[in-house]
């Protein structure tokens, strides 16, 4: 058995669990790996064995003396073994010869390489190896294996941070100055002579039920955060009075991004607020 | 207390309102004679209305020295709307619609919602559009803001239903020209039972004057 991190025996589900824990400066040391070796005169059974004790094993390093022969994957073996007489082949030889044989050559990678740039360089491989387990280098000249799968998938993740970031919050909105938004949002909402500077710009605070914080918002905080400014703030008129539905963004409990819906009467002062919900995202 | 066979009425009365902004329970209390001092006993008869409920309440009222004996009826349908296809069940249209010709007409339409929802309140439009074809020109309208044990939640501001008030009562003008009834505005609570003695006797006054009685 070689030497695992914190994920070691979980499944792929804690890790995809814990998966939002990853940043877009996230680097490859913060996957998942594995660093189970063999030597290059193991037998295609012994080989069969490891990789059928754990299901989560994505393949093998090959090593002598202390360096890097290669790698075999498990769906390289599986599919070298699954061929016509490829038990017979391969069970009773050294595993050197399966490495000659699928002549992969190995992608290594330091360990502190940002994730975006290490998926770039593992889908510019070869088609056939597109799926091939990835080696990482240590300082130490370690090395370690990492499936292409949870590479892949931490990649998404990241994609989808960068996409979430699209969502301002009443923290990071557009960068647009006050006077903008003031003008945006009568402009959305029609001439109102009610309006003074002043009440886009006053600071009022609201619980979010949801991590019972406090948020410290002012309207040109909300203006600020939709792009488009008629799914931030919605305008109604009922029973002769013109009120507006807007939504407080904020980063919530585990840096989500939760809303907080809240109508505001003519003169933009407080009257309601609702349950607050997260921000639909795509994951 | 006097009896005079002139002087009796029967009124009809239809609370009207979202889900869960208190018809049945209001309902429920303005038929008990006494205030609901063990409301909790009372929580378990209450239900999602599915159909028209029916309940009664007799009440006496005395104006300008004349006692009427007026017995209340009232029509309770669902708050579900035709459009809220979320919801199983009968909706209040569909409702209205089944029980059509036995309901004889409306004299007083209680319009219900919660003084700490201010979207239960804002629906109130929804439903003045709804109940124009069974009401006449005569029925009368109240205003009835629900919960008002909680009005340290409260939404639905004064200045909010005063400007609420003169919208309703124009929407009811224009929607029906001919109306000649009267609006009024009452907030009650069905577990304390605060206020629920003065809507009896604003729906008992709402008959009589229904009933075209003049009252000098």
């Amino acid at each position: 058995m070689g030497e695992f991190n914190e994920y070691e025996l979980l499944p792929i589900q804690y890790f995809i669990k814990k998966i939002h824990e990853l940043t877009v400066d996230s680097v490859l040391s913060e996957l998942p790996f594995f660093h189970e070796v063999v030597s290059p005169d193991t037998t295609g059974q012994e080989v069969a064995q490891l990789l059928d004790g754990d299901p989560h094993l994505p393949g093998l390093l090959v090593m002598e003396k202390g360096e890097l022969k290669g790698v075999i994957s498990r769906e390289s073996f599986f599919e070298r073994v699954g061929r016509k007489f490829g038990v017979e082949k391969y069970y009773t030889r050294p595993i050197s010869l399966m490495l000659e044989v699928i002549g992969y050559k190995v992608l290594i990678l330091p360990e502190t390489m940002l994730i975006t740039t290490a998926t770039r360089n593992a889908l510019s491989r070869e088609l056939e190896f597109l799926f091939q387990p990835i080696v990482i280098e240590n300082e130490q000249k370690d090395h370690h294996l990492i499936s292409a799968q949870l590479l892949f998938l931490a990649q998404s993740q990241q994609l989808l941070e960068i996409h979430k970031q699209r969502y301002f919050t009443i923290d990071s909105g557009l960068p647009k100055t006050d006077q903008e938004a003031i003008i945006e949002f009568v402009k959305h909402v029609g001439n109102q002579s009610v309006f003074t500077p002043e009440m886009f710009t006053n600071r009022h605070q609201i619980r979010c039920d949801h991590c019972t914080e406090m948020v410290d918002y002012a309207i040109v905080d909300i203006i600020r955060c939709f792009p488009q400014l008629n799914r931030g703030v919605i305008v109604e008129e009922k029973m002769g009075v013109r009120t507006y539905r807007v939504y407080v963004r904020h980063y919530c409990r585990d840096r989500e991004i939760w809303e907080i819906p809240m109508q505001l009467d003519e003169r933009l002062e407080y009257r309601s607020q609702r349950q607050a919900r997260a921000v639909e995202s795509y994951a | 207390m006097p009896e005079n066979f002139d002087n009796k009425l029967t009124g009809y009365v239809m609370p009207i309102g979202n889900g869960a902004v208190g018809k049945t329970s209001l309902s429920l209390t303005l038929e008990m004679n006494d205030l609901p001092a063990d409301w909790e006993s009372n929580l378990n008869r209450l239900h999602k209305s599915h159909n028209l409920d029916f309940r009664y309440y007799l009440d006496t009222i005395t104006i300008k020295d004349v006692t009427y004996q007026v017995l209340q009826q009232y029509l309770v349908p669902p708050g579900q709307k035709a459009l809220d296809l979320s919801e199983k069940g009968r909706s209040f249209e569909n409702v209205i619609e089944i029980y059509r010709s036995m309901i004889r007409r409306v004299d007083v339409g209680l319009f219900l919602y919660k003084i700490n929802d201010i979207d239960s309140y804002n629906d109130m439009e929804y439903w003045v559009e709804k109940v124009m074809d069974i009401i006449n020109d005569s029925t009368n309208f109240i205003m009835v803001g629900t919960h008002l044990d909680k009005s340290d939640m409260r939404e639905v501001t004064p200045q909010i239903l005063e400007v609420g008030k003169k919208y309703v009562y124009g929407l009811l003008k224009k929607r029906r020209p001919t109306w000649h009834g009267y609006l009024n505005a009452i907030e009650v609570s069905s577990v304390s039972g605060e206020n629920i003695h003065k809507l009896r006797k604003l729906i008992s006054g709402g008959i009589i004057l229904a009933s075209g009685i003049k009252i000098v």
